[in-house]
């Protein structure tokens, strides 16, 4: 059997342990509010449940330019006009990062993959990674 | 210190055309065609305030815009169209009239022909029955959507 001083200590240790956890979950919302550079900052990284790819479902625009090292660029808001709505957990090879306050990216898990994606734009045929994207457009918005 | 389009992390884009349209880098013409590639994908950040920024330069961007109309990129072609074309007036598309007519003759799954075809239609550049043979053509191909076909129609009622 425990004595009393065993028993304060045990809950004084606990106490420690989920205060602890209460800062670094402060500490982690914190840095979410305040990274910039989303690339750079683990902690911001995050999946949306939904993205919008303005624009049509055409092989040109599910496709990354030579400037989208980064991934595909989206949106977690509806934007105006016509968009394309991805449901990101359908996404296998892929993944939709949420890198800025409204923007998301579309990138390969695999990153050395990113610049073959990339060198497909505007080639012959659809590239796995073009075609996977469409296969989790849920619906065509807009708004 | 001059402008400079739309490097580093996407992050920094929108605060970087917040700058150049805030004035706090120094610009001249020779950037508008840099300024209107920044159209290219209006899913990137800052594409929405710079769009306002060249709709209120006017007939400064034409020379750019008839760039983005001959690129060939028809994703391109179609935001240029769609995010300035009810910006400018019929003389600034009459500069542009060959443009327009080749892309609107034309077909592409983004829709730049169509967008195209409305503005030859709203800024009365071509004959009425010009632009409805095209856009009967255009119909029968079906590329798109009813509602874009009927963005022409509307145009050419208004006339």
């Amino acid at each position: 059997m425990m004595d009393n001083s065993s028993v304060l200590l045990r809950l004084r240790w606990l106490a420690v342990v989920l205060l602890s956890l209460l800062r670094a979950t402060m500490g982690s919302s914190a840095a979410l509010a305040e990274c910039r550079d989303f690339d750079q900052c683990g902690l911001a990284a995050k999946t949306p449940a939904e993205i919008f790819r303005k624009g049509s479902s055409t092989d040109s625009n599910l496709t990354p330019r030579p400037v989208d090292t980064g991934g595909l660029s989206t949106t977690v808001k509806p934007p105006p006009g016509k968009s394309q709505v991805i449901y990101p957990a359908r996404l296998k090879q892929l993944e939709a990062i949420q890198d800025g306050a409204d923007h998301a990216s579309v990138r390969p898990k695999d990153m050395s993959r990113m610049q073959e994606w990339i060198e497909s734009r505007g080639g012959d045929t659809t590239h796995e990674f073009t075609q996977e994207l469409r296969e989790a457009i849920t619906r065509e918005a807009k708004h | 210190m001059g402008a400079q389009f739309r490097h580093g992390p996407k992050s920094e884009w929108r605060e970087q055309a917040e700058h150049i349209i805030n004035g706090d880098v120094s610009t001249s013409a020779n950037d508008i065609p840099m300024m209107i590639d920044w159209l290219k994908d209006m899913n990137w950040p800052g594409t929405d305030l710079m769009a306002d920024y060249l709709r209120r330069l006017g007939s400064q961007t034409l020379e750019g815009v008839r760039g983005a109309l001959v690129s060939g990129d028809d994703v391109w072609a179609h935001w240029v169209l769609l995010e300035l074309g009810d910006a400018f007036d019929r003389d600034y598309w009459i500069s542009l009239s060959g443009e327009l007519g080749r892309l609107a003759s034309s077909s592409d799954e983004e829709g730049a022909h169509i967008e195209a075809l409305y503005l030859l239609a709203k800024n009365a550049v071509l004959p009425p029955d010009s632009i409805r043979a095209q856009l009967a053509t255009h119909k029968k191909a079906n590329v798109l959507s009813a509602e874009d076909y009927a963005k022409v129609e509307a145009a050419l009622e208004s006339q």
